[in-house]
């Protein structure tokens, strides 16, 4: 089971993407209003910085995933525990974007279809794909879908172009200021973060070292860089106020597409590509969640069983949620922005980092 | 083998429940146009215009009425709200009802009056609404008026005024948008107005084929809304493109003026002949295709006021007045003319938003907002106030490129005309 680095740039890139257009947009459009893009280029650089962090550390134990390398930091107890709220996330991730798939793909085409069908049969392709591909056909995929996912996303932008009004970015700063900006960044700085996951692909690569650490902070730029391009499409096709205040802005304004009475519609090619997105950040996660339970419970080998345990749980998890059915912008601000930002992509791998740090000069000194 | 018995047992309950979301296109009856009136308070009425599937099939793009049948059906039904009065009306029909291609929207004018803030919200709201949705006033009418009635041209009225409102030079088919992101702004709205227009000459019918003109659909304008959503009043068709203009959204519109002296100094009569209405005389008429609008907000001790250069580029296309337009001082001449004309204009219909509807529906506060935003936060609150006394300097400028395929009229002698 190998992928390349080119595979993981893409891998990165539509993980970020997918969910990244649908729900970020609206939290931060709400705080940092027309100055949003200010927010998402500050999210871009702290994305970044937390990817690099990552990969430096990553770096340091190349044929080790995350799992392994905390308890060669940490020592066995302390290496164990420490991973337990990351294992948390990705539960909690797969069912909560399963959730979200859920609640768009019903708003706009399957109004009566239950919603164990729809998860179920996710679930399953997902499943599936992990189960006899593995990584490996994960990467196939995001290399086959990624440059189609760029078409679809320049043509969005091209034939979007002819409804923007640029004044509606104005004024720059005047309204917002420095502490609602940053506010506003939150959001999509912890679906960025999410890049920290490489964690666990980085030994998956075939020749894991700078070129890898070069891919995935590509991937997270670029990402960064088209989702800047997507908010600040919405601001001046809508306005901060009601750009604000609608769910999916991003595929409303898609939906807005109307040049010479034929092109019109296109919003099922973007759902068509934003479904692949989803379908790649499930598989990655799906895959990174057995293989890490796997090597947490000391039996790598045998990791394909797991997902027999872990595609139920996320089921059953995910019904659950949708059963609760908290709200999307709530869960962002106060499960994501407050616990799993500081705690999953900052705390732990910033501790890891200095504690390997001392340990080697400390080897060194002996 | 297991294997696959399993899978088989596992995807066969998936085939036997069938597709929930299934909807045949026979079992749907598209709903082309959605009005509502208002009956009295918190009772509506909507209005439903529906694509009648065996007349459109025969009918084709004529339309109209195809072997007496017309292409289209009305029906209606009452209820509190939006949704509410379609579930009402579903129990008449045989299909569900299905809004996906309701692209307009029309709203009666005694509706509009009480406010629209009740009803816009599900057109937000429904997924199955396209935000490229147009809406409508009807003024001096119902909703129900305006959509039961056979348009000629097309199969369905709701199409027609679709169509009437794209051919006028306004922005295409984002009225119902624009409204959301204007009353987000200042606070007022500005919505296209339809109105009902009987036939200026009533001729009869002499024989069986025969076609005179009938009662039909036309765009009056636009009407404005006030920052409680509610009808402040209407700008008629000659007064809407002064909005349009000075939002840089007109694409096109063909200006005409009275030209009856061809004295080198005077190129005309006064502007209030040509203005009044009541002098009539020989006119030449411009046809502007390009048009921009340059809004500048300068303050004089510290009250804002604005400086607006509306420009233009157009050519000449019908003279029916002394000059010749072979010399190019006369395209001058038409040129100061017409921009004289045109500022006068301008001036009278800002003059009237500004003392009659006190609303602000050129955007004027959302220009101070964006370019002097520290200022701003004094002036905001009492910017409805203060709006209706701003100062304006508006000038015209438009530049007369042609004079069509002929410079000289092709007519020799003019009366009064020079040679």
């Amino acid at each position: 089971m190998k992928i390349s680095n080119r595979q993981l740039f893409w891998m990165i890139l539509m993980m970020e993407i997918g969910i990244n257009l649908l729900i970020s947009m609206t939290a931060t459009i709400r705080n940092a209003r027309q100055d949003a893009w200010i927010s998402y280029i500050a999210a871009g650089a702290a994305g970044l910085i937390i990817t690099y962090a990552a990969a430096r550390l990553s770096s340091r134990y190349p044929q080790q995933t995350l799992i392994q390398y905390s308890t060669a930091i940490l020592g066995k107890w302390g290496g164990k525990l420490i991973v337990i709220p990351f294992i948390l996330q990705w539960f909690w991730v797969m069912s909560l974007i399963l959730r979200d798939e859920y609640l768009f793909i019903r708003l706009s085409v399957l109004y009566k279809t239950p919603d164990w069908v729809v998860i179920g049969t996710m679930i399953g392709v997902v499943l599936y794909t992990v189960y006899h591909g593995g990584i490996e056909a994960i990467g196939r995929v995001s290399e086959l879908w990624g440059p189609i996912l760029m078409v679809i996303l320049a043509l969005t932008f091209g034939l979007t172009f002819n409804n923007l009004n640029w004044t509606m970015l104005l004024p720059v700063y005047a309204d917002t200021g420095l502490g609602v900006i940053a506010e506003g960044a939150l959001a999509p700085v912890s679906l960025l973060g999410e890049a920290v996951l490489l964690m666990m692909l980085f030994p998956f690569v075939e020749h894991p070292g700078k070129e890898t650490r070069k891919a995935v902070l590509l991937g997270v730029g670029l990402s960064s860089f088209l989702l800047l391009f997507g908010v600040l499409w919405v601001i001046m096709t809508f306005g901060p106020a009601v750009g604000g205040r609608m769910q999916f802005p991003f595929f409303e304004m898609v939906k807005l597409v109307y040049l010479m009475e034929f092109i019109q519609n296109m919003d099922i090619f973007v759902m068509a590509v934003w479904l692949v997105c989803i379908f790649v950040k499930l598989s990655i996660y799906m895959f990174i969640t057995c293989y890490g339970v796997a090597q947490w419970i000391g039996k790598t080998r045998s990791w394909k069983k797991l997902t027999w345990a872990v595609a139920p749980v996320t089921f059953i998890l995910t019904m659950l949620v949708i059963k609760l059915n908290p709200p999307s912008g709530l869960l962002l601000k106060a499960v994501w922005v407050r616990y799993v930002l500081p705690v999953n992509m900052i705390g732990i791998p910033l501790l890891l980092l200095v504690v390997s740090s001392v340990r080697r000069k400390h080897r060194q000194k002996i | 083998m297991y294997r696959k018995i399993t899978a088989l047992f596992l995807i066969l309950p998936l085939l036997l429940t069938g597709c929930w979301d299934r909807q045949e296109l026979n079992d749907q009856a598209i709903v082309l146009g959605w009005g509502m009136d208002l009956v009295k308070e918190g009772v509506y009425l909507a209005t439903a215009n529906l694509v009648l599937p065996l007349a459109s099939k025969s009918g084709g793009q004529q339309g109209g009425e195809q072997g007496g049948r017309s292409g289209f059906m009305t029906e209606s039904a009452y209820g509190k709200n939006n949704r509410d009065a379609e579930q009402n009306m579903q129990r008449k029909l045989s299909r569900v009802l299905f809004p996906g291609h309701r692209r307009n929207i029309f709203i009666g004018e005694k509706l509009a009056e009480h406010g629209v803030f009740s009803i816009l919200d599900e057109y937000g709201r429904s997924p199955m609404v396209r935000p490229r949705t147009n809406i409508f006033v009807v003024k001096e009418g119902t909703a129900q008026d305006a959509m039961s009635l056979a348009y000629q041209l097309e199969t369905n009225p709701a199409i027609a005024v679709q169509k009437i409102q794209e051919k006028s030079g306004a922005p295409i088919s984002r009225s119902l948008l624009d409204f959301y992101i204007m009353a987000n702004g200042t606070g007022c709205g500005i919505m296209p107005a339809l109105t009902i227009l009987p036939p200026e000459v009533k001729t009869d019918k002499k024989s069986k084929n025969d076609s005179p003109p009938q009662t039909t659909l036309g765009l009056y304008g636009a009407a404005i809304f006030n920052s409680q959503l509610k009808l402040a009043g209407y700008l008629n068709h000659n007064e809407y493109w002064v909005r349009l203009w000075i939002t840089d959204q007109l694409t096109g519109w063909i200006f005409t003026t009275i030209v009856n002296a061809i004295d080198a100094d005077k190129p005309g009569g006064a502007a209030a002949d040509a203005l009044s209405g009541a002098t009539s005389g020989q006119t030449v008429t411009v046809n502007v295709d390009t048009f921009k609008s340059r809004i500048t907000p300068v303050f004089d001790d510290g009250q804002p006021g604005f400086r607006i250069r509306l420009e233009g580029k157009g050519y000449i296309e019908e003279n029916d007045s002394p000059l010749n337009l072979s010399k190019p001082g006369n395209i001058e001449k038409v040129e100061a003319r017409m921009n004289e004309y045109l500022e006068e204009r301008v001036k009278e219909v800002v003059k009237k938003v500004q003392k009659d509807f006190k609303s602000d529906i050129f955007g004027l506060g959302d220009k101070l907002h964006q370019f002097h935003p520290y200022r701003w936060k004094k002036l905001a609150a009492e910017w409805e106030t203060t709006f209706p006394d701003v100062e304006l300097d508006i000038k015209v400028k438009l530049n007369l490129t042609g004079t069509g395929i002929t410079g000289e009229s092709l007519l020799p002698n003019r009366e009064g005309g020079d040679k």
